[in-house]
């Protein structure tokens, strides 16, 4: 018998409000930048989807409707529906109506936004995508209205939470020496992804409180939740953990919406007599959960339970993998972040020139709105917001040149070399709106923060040093001349 | 599975079973402080699984 049962409405409202908030970012990003990355003339065509897998691999509405058009309304459909989910539509309804009309609502939510998750490909490649499918897919089942939540999914929430956390820190101890001997933050705000207007002054702490702060994190993700499943308070102060956690991580970088998801997924480690003495809010008087919303929530744990030995066989293995499903509907996944830690950051400046026969003075960069060009600008802070280009940029400037993941980037050159508007709409800036450039080159280069000292003489975020040439001068007539149009091979 | 991992599990597992047998006893009865015993002995395992994973 599972405790506390009938005691979990304010948990189940503050969980949706906030769940609802970041489907309506996430679909506003979808509706911004799907179509430049992934759309019909997308870096990535959405033909190419269509064409690589089938529905039943990859479900998604634009596998049977491949256009702009479709996947805009899917991105402003989510937008209002997430909407309405924010303002609590359902629970307008007179109570009969309230539970069917919330499943309805959150079974559409998943459903659009597994459509831009599964079509998105290399653009939708995190983990964070799948978690928020699978955070949706259990919400669905919550109820609405006066009656209690099922205490079932309540714990099945409790579970995705476990999975998310002990899968990053097991991830982590396996993964990378540094995780071990205590020194992966001395490198890790540098280096992380996108780096946000405190990551500098991390950086910058004493490397003596990076090692407490490394054993904190195995702590935090190894051991606290265990007590997930524990009896209030324990539950309770494991959440207060894991949210302080997750809030210093929002904190010091842009991790899209990683760390506001797993807060959202706290909230069910409360409940409403602990809300209420934490909050100033109050559960209004409740009813039963509806047995037929029961009886599907013991099904719903049946098909999680089943669902569930793969990933945990893989969480318990010695080759734990992260981030996978194991099920198209990506209904049961694994979880985990960081499983190495790079001790340099690469960045790629791409440059363009309106000159046939360019001098070096030339040449003028654009500027992404995550990554940092300039060494003069301060880190900016964008999460929960995701910038997906960004984080593909930062993937590829690992290499020395663009590997098989980086398909999209000749299709990213031709789209600038044609001034392309909708991928212009990724980046920060564009040195030549008036006509197109006549070349582009990519250089790539080693960016470090900048030291307490320079930083204080220069005003200077980064400073740099050129280590190699990512992709060599290229025109338009050279893109022409390899034959392959926006998806030519210029490397 | 590594040792160090079923350290953690296990104590992990011990961790929430004595919290929960712990509540559902009353203190100071044998089955509390058995409670409690297996609660400390889940908190060592977890520090001996994590710690042994560490090279300070």
């Amino acid at each position: 018998m599972l405790p506390e049962a009938g005691s979990y409405w304010l948990v189940r409202f503050v969980f949706r409000r906030g769940l609802a908030v970041i489907y309506l970012l996430a679909f506003l990003v979808a509706a911004t930048q799907f179509r430049p990355l992934a759309g019909e003339d997308g870096l990535l065509p959405i033909t190419e989807y269509v064409e690589s897998t089938t529905f039943w691999e990859r479900p998604s509405l634009f596998y049977l409707f491949p256009t702009d058009r479709a996947i805009g309304l899917a991105a402003w459909t989510g937008v209002a529906l997430s909407a309405v989910a924010l303002l609590a539509g359902p629970y307008w309804l007179p109570a009969p109506y309230a539970v069917p009309a919330s499943m309805l609502l959150w079974l559409l939510l998943w459903g659009l936004y597994q459509s831009f998750v599964n079509a998105g490909r290399v653009f939708y490649g995190y983990g964070w995508e799948s978690m928020l499918l699978e955070t949706g897919f259990l919400a669905v089942f919550l109820g609405a209205g006066p009656s209690q939540p099922p205490v079932v999914v309540i714990w099945l929430l409790k579970w995705l939470l476990f999975r998310n956390m002990f899968g990053a820190g097991l991830i982590k101890i396996r993964g990378d020496d540094c995780w071990r001997d205590l020194t992966c933050l001395d490198y890790h705000y540098e280096t992380q992804p996108i780096p946000n207007p405190l990551s500098w002054f991390a950086h910058r702490l004493p490397n003596r409180l990076h090692r407490l702060e490394t054993l904190g994190n195995h702590v935090v993700e190894l051991a606290v939740p265990f007590l997930y499943f524990a009896p209030q308070p324990f539950a309770a102060a494991a959440g207060v953990a894991t949210i302080g956690f997750q809030g210093w991580l929002m904190l010091t970088g842009n991790f899209a919406f990683l760390n506001a998801l797993t807060i959202v997924q706290s909230v069910t480690l409360f409940s409403d007599g602990v809300l209420t003495s934490l909050l100033p809010i109050a559960a209004p008087a409740t009813t039963a959960t509806p047995a037929w919303l029961s009886a599907a929530s013991i099904l719903l744990a049946i098909l999680v339970a089943a669902l569930s030995i793969r990933p945990t066989a893989n969480m318990l293995s010695e080759m734990q993998v992260m981030n996978s499903s194991f099920d198209p509907l990506k209904l049961v996944n694994t979880y985990g972040a960081f499983g190495s830690v790079t001790t340099d950051r690469f960045q790629l400046v791409v440059e363009g020139t309106t000159a046939s026969n360019p001098t070096e003075d030339d040449w003028q960069p654009y500027e992404f709105k995550g990554q940092p060009v300039r060494t003069d600008e301060r880190p900016p802070q964008w999460a929960p917001y995701h910038l997906r280009l960004d984080w593909q940029l930062w993937f590829a400037a690992m290499r020395p040149q663009p590997g098989p993941r980086q398909r999209w980037f000749s299709s990213f050159l031709a789209a600038l070399l044609n001034n392309d508007a909708a991928t212009l709409s990724l980046l920060a800036s564009n040195p030549f709106p008036d006509e197109p450039p006549e070349q582009l080159r990519v250089l790539r280069y080693r960016y470090r923060f900048t030291t307490r000292e320079a930083r204080a003489e220069t005003g200077d975020w980064w400073r740099r040093e050129r280590v190699g040439t990512y992709v060599m001068p290229v025109s338009k007539a050279d893109l022409r001349e390899g034959g392959f149009g926006r998806r030519r091979r210029v490397f | 599975m590594e040792r160090f991992v079923q350290f953690i599990v296990a104590g992990g597992l011990a961790l929430v079973a004595g919290l929960w047998g712990s509540q559902l006893t009353a203190p100071p009865s044998q089955a509390w402080l058995g409670s409690v015993a297996v609660v400390v002995g889940g908190v060592i395992a977890l520090a001996v699984g994590i710690n042994s994973q560490i090279e300070y």
